[in-house]
């Protein structure tokens, strides 16, 4: 009978369905003798949303007439009425957090997790947190919609302990899919970063505390703060343990540095994360760089071969993404030591110098006033800009070698930066200009890279059009016989 | 002198004698005490006077340094004043007694009180004065004399008369004139000289006087006759004047003429060698006028020297330049300055005003040019002013004309718009550049038969226009050059450009000097072209075939200057890998914004691609007609880009990815000819260069900052000068001042003392006039009173005696 109503309720229409979802209520409520609807009802709330709120409020009663509780010993009808409810019950959460279609449907299920609390602890009135409810509807909200995760994620943020909590819970559903590792783990993980990197860590943790369920025990952990960085660290750590795509990664790793790592109790447990970041390539790497800078700088994180790495990550690729001011910027910190040997410093300037030669001009514009206060920093390179050695028939030769990744053997310091030579006669009598610095005796003691990072093709183009002639515009005094004679072959 | 006041008061007066033992008696010596009792008091006096010290006046010095001498610090003014009292008195004295009684002669003769002269040097001065004298007093008294014109004093004569030629010859001449006077021959008289002179000067003035008059009546005579020239002239200039001799209106045409232009004379007829010289300079001097503007950096470099020369500039705070890309022209927000090179540049600054004149007078011969006369003019008469036109009312000139008399409207539109005609045609003309350029964008939209003559003809409107007027359309063009910026920031899916869009940046080129180092339009179209390099994806054939386009444009433009542009570089090394089947990596690549195109490497005779991209089909025919032009495009870049030094650098790479490219589609090595000159280029180069040397600079000394050891150093040198010759100069000078203001003093202090002595004097004379007068008086009053006694005795007697 059940079955045939839930296949006919489309055809029938949705007013018939809710008028029988609502007799079905009331029977249930009306009598514990009439609990066997229960099953035709959730098999109504499949489909229909006033099914879902009849079988929210039956369920509302029947847990606040207590009929959940178990009985004495196990065996007896009470138990047996319990257990059979329970599973009813579960069986309606995993449909109604399958169909998380607006925010009222959200609604229902809090309410459902702050009466089932209040109901089910085991101890009448101690702080219970009903866990399988919550891990089901954290589930659910994968396949919600933007707007009812906005909610959801407002509803947490905006309580203490339900923050942990989800927490506690990301960590524990993260580790069980990652050993289930099936094919919908993507967008599961997705869903727990999305909701991390939403949430973030307070900085006035338990300041004033909100809580959703009944206020916690003294002793309890949720009024520890360093049980909440544990769970955030948790949470982060399972999660990024999880397969992510390559923007989640970009996402995470553009925030670690500043809005993660200061809150984990143990940040050195990103280590093998980072490593593995940097070692990637391409923007991943220079984002990782950051995070990874800071577990150095604070942690003593040892980390082999660094300059290596961040010798190989110099390339022309660089300068089109858009973390490139966000890398030079680090990268102008990693070589403020004077410290470091000659032979390094020169194959990095050496790169960069040639890497400039098929660079576009916003990124000439940072490169050479780095070179600046690189030389200056290092002047025993300065011999790649002033050969001391008598000019020989082989001098013209280039001796460094491009394609050598470690930065100590390039033979970069035998080389000369003809590159810049070149580019004091580029197209652009900006770019020109500065680069005649190199020729300029080196007064200055070093140039502020700040001014220099965030120039654009945009930025340039625009500052020329704003420009006012001071001088009458000059036309060429040439005349040619045709516009399109040296494009001969595209025209026809 | 040890001890207290009062302790040497005593031994100051036991020393005179006056206290202390008077009865020691020394042998051969008379004791001080016997000498005179009024000399006692005296000497009294002195040393009551030696121990007043409210006489003395003491300087006070408040640093008493090193033991310096210094003069005048005690002194005695009130004894020093009664001094010079005295002696001015003295003087006053001798002089008032002198006064009228000495006479005597005063001895002016030169030298005479020189005792340095011999006796012969004081006859030989003398004589020199005198000549002097002599020579320089004619001149002085001719100054005002019309008649001394011919100087007789200072010729040479002999009994009267002169022996010069001349002279001789002027006595023939008077001879022959007045013999009667000369029959006489007697010498002149001066009084006789004088009246002839006299004579002779007035007839030459009354000579003046009528040619004088004459003058005045042959001006008369040209004034009566003005109305016809004024006539003559205004018709010429167009203007309609009525004839009237009133005098306000005679003064009104005269400033009005005086006022009217000139009249510029006429260009002599040139013969053909000379127009060519004359073209031939006048190109000379453009491309001198070019070529500064391509160095303008060099002009520039000696600023920058300055800069950086300036010692101050190290000291700078950073705060001192808020940016310091700013210095080099990359303004980020407020971008008011001008860029580096055009800062205050002399040069440029004059050539810009040439080039301005220069325009001026192109103008007319730019819009003279002959156009095909098929167009009736009439047809323009419609766009008169400003406001009827827009771009409907100009599309209308095209509307009945085929595609093909284009051209043909264009030159008359312009020809009937020339500005010699109004002066609203200007506007007009700077105006519809805008409208020409929506239509050539429209004309090239659709199939064009020849499209390079269409082209072509809107390019020689466009340059017309533009040479005319660069200034005020300087906008215009730049507007268009925004345009294509914000086109290409709005690309999304397919990149390829349009041919207007090609075709107008090409124009750019051709109107405007590429090789200037700054450029108002050409600098921000590099970028634009630059932008596009870089940003475009090139997914597809079209978008390649734009970006080729793109790259011929850049590389024309730096035909003449020859400046790097890396963008460049990087799309022939993106066009290969983009085209590669095979991934090809290099280190000078962008590898994350290569997309390989899936080409299969199938190759046919290469076809003409035409600037309509859009509509570019990836066939067989098309890759090869682009990887042959990339080739040719990559050896006009290397040539073009001959004298850098970098160049085996880029060019190798180049090399080297046209060789993996090779590698991978074998069929293609007949359209890369120019693989071989490439590597040429690239080795010769690389023997050619050397290491830099960048950092040569002319050694500059450190300012040493010891202080000078001065040996003969002196507190009381006020001098800082160190040249003796200077140092003695400025003590002259303040010596003199010195002098001058004592000797000043002097003659007030003499002039005051003389008014009191005058005044004493007369006092004294009045007080001796008074008694005098009293003296009388009483003598009289005493006579008077015996004489009235006797009487009143005798008045009294003759009553008694009655």
């Amino acid at each position: 009978m059940a079955r045939s109503v839930a296949l006919e309720s489309p055809k029938k229409g949705i007013s018939s369905v809710s008028s029988e979802a609502l007799r079905l209520q009331r029977d249930i409520v009306g009598s514990v003798k009439n609990y066997n609807k229960l099953a035709q009802l959730i098999e109504l709330s499949r489909s229909n949303k006033y099914a879902q709120n009849a079988c929210t409020e039956c369920f509302t009663h029947i847990l606040m007439q207590g009929h959940f509780k178990p009985g004495k010993n196990g065996s007896d009808a009470q138990s047996i009425l319990a257990k059979w409810l329970m599973k009813k019950y579960r069986l309606f959460l995993s449909i109604l957090h399958s169909k998380l279609s607006d925010e009222s449907r959200l609604k229902l299920s809090f309410d459902l997790l702050k009466l089932e609390s209040s109901e089910l602890a085991p101890v009448r009135n101690q702080y219970y947190f009903p866990a399988k409810t919550f891990q089901s509807l954290v589930k659910g909200m994968v396949s919600a919609s933007e707007e009812v995760k906005n909610a959801f994620l407002n509803q947490i943020d905006s309580y203490d302990d339900l923050r942990y909590y989800m927490w506690t819970q990301e960590d524990i559903l993260a580790e069980e899919a990652r050993e289930s590792s099936d094919s919908g783990t993507t967008a599961l993980s997705e869903w727990f970063l999305e909701s991390l990197l939403a949430l973030g860590f307070p900085d006035d943790l338990l300041a004033a505390p909100q809580w959703f369920f009944a206020e916690p025990s003294k002793s309890s952990k949720l009024l520890q703060p360093d049980s909440h960085r544990k769970a955030f660290q948790d949470a982060y750590i399972s999660v990024l343990r999880l397969p992510l795509g390559l923007d989640q990664y970009k996402a995470v790793l553009r925030v670690l540095h500043k809005q993660i790592i200061p809150y984990m109790t143990t940040p050195e447990l990103l280590m093998d994360f980072l490593t593995a970041a940097y070692d990637f390539g391409g923007p991943v790497s220079v984002l990782a760089l950051n995070s990874l800078f800071r577990l150095m700088q604070d942690r003593n994180l040892e980390y082999p071969d660094f300059f290596k790495k961040l010798y190989g990550l110099l390339n022309e690729d660089l300068f089109i993404v858009r973390y490139r001011s966000r890398f030079f910027r680090l990268f102008d910190l990693f070589m403020t030591s004077t410290h470091l040997s000659a032979s390094m410093v020169a194959s990095f300037i050496k790169r960069l110098s040639r890497l400039s030669l098929t660079a576009p001009p916003s990124a000439i514009v940072t490169i050479l006033p780095m070179i600046y206060n690189l030389l200056k920093r290092h002047p025993s390179c300065m011999i790649m800009i002033q050969g001391v050695s008598e000019p020989s028939e082989n001098s013209g030769k280039d001796l460094y070698d491009p394609q050598e990744p470690d930065p100590y053997n390039t033979g970069a310091l035998e080389s000369s930066l003809w590159e810049i030579d070149t580019l004091m006669s580029h197209y652009h009598p900006n770019v020109s200009s500065l680069a005649r610095i190199f020729k300029e005796p080196f007064r200055k003691p070093n140039y502020v890279l700040e001014d220099f990072l965030d120039h654009s093709y945009h930025t340039l183009i625009e500052a020329e059009f704003k420009r006012q002639p001071r001088n009458s515009v000059p036309t060429e005094y040439e005349d040619f016989d045709s516009v399109m004679a040296d494009y001969v072959e595209w025209s026809v | 002198m040890a001890g207290s006041q009062l302790k040497k008061l005593r031994n100051r007066l036991k020393e005179a004698g006056f206290i202390g033992q008077t009865n020691v008696k020394t042998k051969g010596k008379k004791r001080a005490s016997a000498l005179p009792r009024d000399d006692r008091e005296e000497r009294l006096d002195e040393i009551r006077s030696e121990f007043n010290k409210f006489d003395v006046k003491k300087n006070k010095e408040h640093h008493d340094i090193g033991g310096r001498r210094v003069k005048g610090s005690e002194g005695r003014p009130s004894e020093r004043k009664q001094v010079e009292l005295e002696l001015r008195k003295a003087q006053y004295e001798e002089l008032v007694e002198r006064k009228g009684k000495i006479g005597g002669i005063v001895d002016r003769r030169f030298g005479e009180n020189d005792v340095n002269l011999t006796p012969e040097e004081k006859m030989i001065e003398r004589f020199a004065h005198e000549r002097r004298i002599n020579s320089a007093k004619p001149s002085k008294s001719s100054l005002f004399n019309l008649d001394d014109e011919e100087e007789e004093s200072s010729l040479l004569t002999h009994m009267g008369e002169s022996l010069s030629f001349e002279a001789a010859a002027e006595q023939e001449d008077d001879y022959q004139n007045d013999t009667q006077s000369d029959s006489e021959s007697h010498p002149k008289s001066k009084h006789e000289i004088m009246q002839e002179v006299m004579a002779k000067s007035k007839k030459y003035k009354y000579e003046r006087q009528k040619q004088k008059e004459a003058d005045l009546d042959e001006i008369e005579k040209l004034d009566s006759q003005f109305d016809l020239i004024r006539n003559a002239l205004s018709d010429d200039l167009g203007r309609e004047r009525k004839a009237n001799d009133d005098k306000d209106d005679y003064e009104n045409t005269i400033r009005d003429l005086a006022l009217d232009r000139r009249t510029a004379p006429t260009e002599p007829t040139l013969t053909k060698e000379e127009i060519e010289k004359r073209y031939q300079e006048k190109m000379k001097e453009l491309e001198a006028q070019r070529i500064a503007r391509m160095n303008g950096m060099q002009e520039n470099d000696d600023d920058i020297d300055d800069y950086n020369d300036n010692p101050d500039h190290l000291d700078d705070d950073h705060d001192v330049y808020a940016n310091e890309a700013t210095e080099f022209g990359f303004g980020l927000g407020d971008t008011e300055e001008e860029p580096l090179i055009d800062s205050d540049d002399a040069e440029s600054g004059t050539d810009s005003g040439e080039s301005g004149s220069d325009s001026d007078s192109d103008i007319e011969d730019i819009l003279d040019d002959e156009g095909p006369g098929l167009v009736k003019t009439d047809m323009y008469d419609s766009l008169g002013s400003l406001d009827d036109l827009n771009y409907d009312s100009f599309k209308q000139l095209f509307k009945k004309s085929d595609i093909n008399q284009y051209p043909a409207v264009l030159s008359g539109f312009l020809k009937s718009k020339s500005a010699k005609l109004r002066a609203v045609n200007k506007d007009i003309l700077v105006a519809s550049l805008a409208h020409i350029l929506k239509l050539l964008k429209e004309t090239l939209d659709r199939d064009l038969e020849s499209p390079n003559l269409i082209i072509d003809s809107f390019t020689s409107a466009i340059k017309q226009i533009v040479r005319a007027y660069p200034d005020a359309t300087m906008l215009t063009v730049r507007k268009a050059i925004a345009d294509i910026a914000n086109t290409i920031r709005n690309f999304t899916t397919d990149w390829t450009l349009s041919s207007y869009h090609l075709v107008l940046l090409s124009i750019c080129g051709v109107i405007y000097p590429t090789s200037d180092h700054y450029h108002v339009i050409i600098t921000p179209s590099n970028l634009v072209m630059t932008e596009y390099l870089t940003m475009c994806p090139f997914q597809s054939v079209s978008e390649l075939a734009s970006g080729l386009f793109v790259t011929q444009i850049l590389l024309k433009y730096q035909r003449i200057s020859k400046r790097y542009i890396p963008e460049v570089s990087q799309f022939f090394l993106r066009f290969f890998a983009a085209l590669s089947p095979r991934i090809i990596s290099h280190p000078l690549l962008m590898q994350a914004s290569v997309t390989s195109l899936g080409f299969k490497g199938e190759l046919e005779e290469p076809c003409i691609l035409g600037i309509d991209f859009l509509s570019l089909a990836d066939t067989p025919a098309v890759y090869s007609a682009m990887i042959k032009k990339c080739s040719e495009l990559m050896l006009t870049a290397a040539k073009t880009w001959a004298d850098l030094s970098s160049k085996p650098e880029f060019v190798g790479a180049w090399v080297y990815v046209v060789e993996e490219f090779q590698g991978n589609v074998p069929s293609a090595e007949r359209f890369l000819k120019e693989l071989d000159s490439l590597r040429r280029l690239a080795k010769m180069a690389e023997k050619e260069r050397k290491p830099l040397t960048l950092q040569t600079h002319r050694a500059i000394p450190i300012r040493t900052l010891a202080p000078k050891f001065d040996p003969n150093y002196s507190i009381d040198r006020k001098s800082k000068n160190s040249d003796p010759q200077a140092q003695e100069l400025s003590k002259l000078r303040y010596q003199v001042k010195q002098e001058r203001k004592a000797a000043l003093r002097e003659v007030r202090k003499e002039q005051k003392f003389v008014a009191e002595q005058e005044i004493q004097s007369k006092r004294k004379r009045d007080a001796e006039y008074h008694a005098e007068l009293n003296k009388l008086h009483r003598s009289i009053q005493t006579e008077e009173g015996a004489e009235k006694n006797k009487y009143e005795r005798e008045k009294r007697d003759r009553k008694r005696r009655k």
